[in-house]
């Protein structure tokens, strides 16, 4: 009699388990195929890698990204494109040649003028110009064998702090290839 | 003594190497592989700034960097490059006098601006000068120093009447109280570009300073 009992509390307590896994997984997976099923995840990546701009030969992939625009291309012996933010600009640069770091450092810094450097390590370099209206210009370099790439980001200082998320994502977009 | 003085003048020559190689670090040549990126840039400052004063002494600066290289490369024997630098030289002066339209024509007051503009005109019109004068310039390049030199003058004469009416405006706003005041401000104006035009040739020297929050993105 007593193991009787305990089948049936076993069975009623399983039975009941089984309702409460249903009730709550039911609308949850509902909504999964609704809101993100595989096809909406598909979608969403697809959607993510829309390339913005692209130069096969010389392996340069843009995603799109928002608040940032492509600019202008131009080719001479080294490619510049530019982009462009509500505050900022970006130039990428790919260059083929024996330029060491340092030479390519005090380029781009002559080529700004008076300027104090904010920050330095081997492959990025930050300098603010010294103006009234200060422009802070943050560079990367990636050199991978004879062919450099420079990532140029300028920003007037006082927005650069609106700007920081904006350069993150921008850069996330890039590809050298 | 005589190793003394052989030490002394290879330090000196060791020296003066450095010297110069950093005098020459003051430009970008036209022929570097960076020069377009370094252009760019340029482009972009100008862009980013919105004041139409900061604007003209950015123009300013970088017509200063154009003559520099136009010099080099004719030095160095590159006629179409330095063609191309005097030719942009002019497109920065007729930038400045564009700049300088704009701001009087919105009622601003670019007069400090203005002289500074000129005085660093005025030194660089012996520069050009000195170029005029090479025999193995081509006849193009001569016409484009030609044109620089007529834009400095045109310049020169604008600025000229400006002082005259800063001077003329305050001595009827300030009467016998002002006697003296506007020519001072243009003294002192002056003196603020020239000493401008010695800090422009230290240009691209960084100080190193690092704040504690530099904010690398």
């Amino acid at each position: 009699m007593k193991e009787r009992i305990k089948l049936t509390a076993l069975l009623s307590y399983l039975i009941c388990s089984l309702f409460l896994i249903a009730g709550c997984s039911t609308p949850n997976s509902s909504d999964n195929q609704e809101v993100a099923g595989p096809e909406g995840d598909i979608e969403e990546i697809e959607k993510e890698q829309v390339i913005m701009y692209e130069h096969t030969d010389r392996g340069i992939r843009v995603y799109e990204t928002p608040n940032w625009e492509f600019g202008e291309q131009s080719e001479g012996e080294q490619i510049n494109v530019t982009f462009h933010s509500e505050k900022g600009k970006a130039i990428i640069t790919v260059l083929t040649s024996n330029k060491d770091l340092d030479e390519i450092k005090q380029e781009l810094m002559i080529g700004v003028g008076k300027s104090n450097i904010i920050e330095e390590t081997d492959n990025y370099f930050t300098f603010q110009s010294e103006r009234k209206e200060s422009i802070r210009t943050d560079v990367y370099i990636d050199q991978q064998g004879q062919r450099v790439n420079i990532l140029t980001f300028m920003t007037p200082v006082d927005d650069y702090e609106e700007n920081i998320e904006y350069i993150k994502e921008f850069k996330r977009h890039i590809e050298f290839y | 003594m005589k190793k003394i003085v052989i030490a002394i003048t290879v330090s000196f020559i060791l020296v003066a190497g450095v010297v110069y190689a950093n005098e020459e670090r003051e430009i970008v040549s036209p022929e570097s592989e960076l020069y377009e990126t370094v252009r760019i840039i340029e482009e972009t400052a100008i862009e980013l700034t919105k004041d139409t004063s900061e604007k003209t002494l950015l123009e300013d600066q970088y017509a200063e960097q154009r003559l520099l290289e136009a010099e080099e490369m004719f030095a160095v024997g590159n006629e179409d490059a330095g063609e191309k630098s005097l030719e942009d030289y002019s497109e920065h002066i007729e930038k400045i006098e564009k700049n300088i339209a704009v701001a009087k024509g919105n009622g601003k007051d670019v007069s400090e601006v203005e002289s500074i503009v000129y005085e660093n005109m005025e030194k660089r019109s012996e520069n050009l000068l000195a170029l005029l004068d090479r025999d193995d310039l081509p006849e193009q390049a001569k016409a484009g120093i030609t044109k620089a030199l007529d834009n400095k003058e045109k310049a020169k004469q604008r600025a000229e009447e400006a002082r005259n009416r800063a001077s003329a405006g305050r001595d009827n706003s300030n009467g016998a109280k002002g006697n003296g005041n506007a020519q001072g401000k243009a003294e002192q104006a002056k003196q603020k570009g020239q000493e401008r035009a010695e800090q422009g040739k230290g240009n691209g020297n960084g100080n190193g300073n690092k704040p504690e929050n530099a904010g690398r993105p």
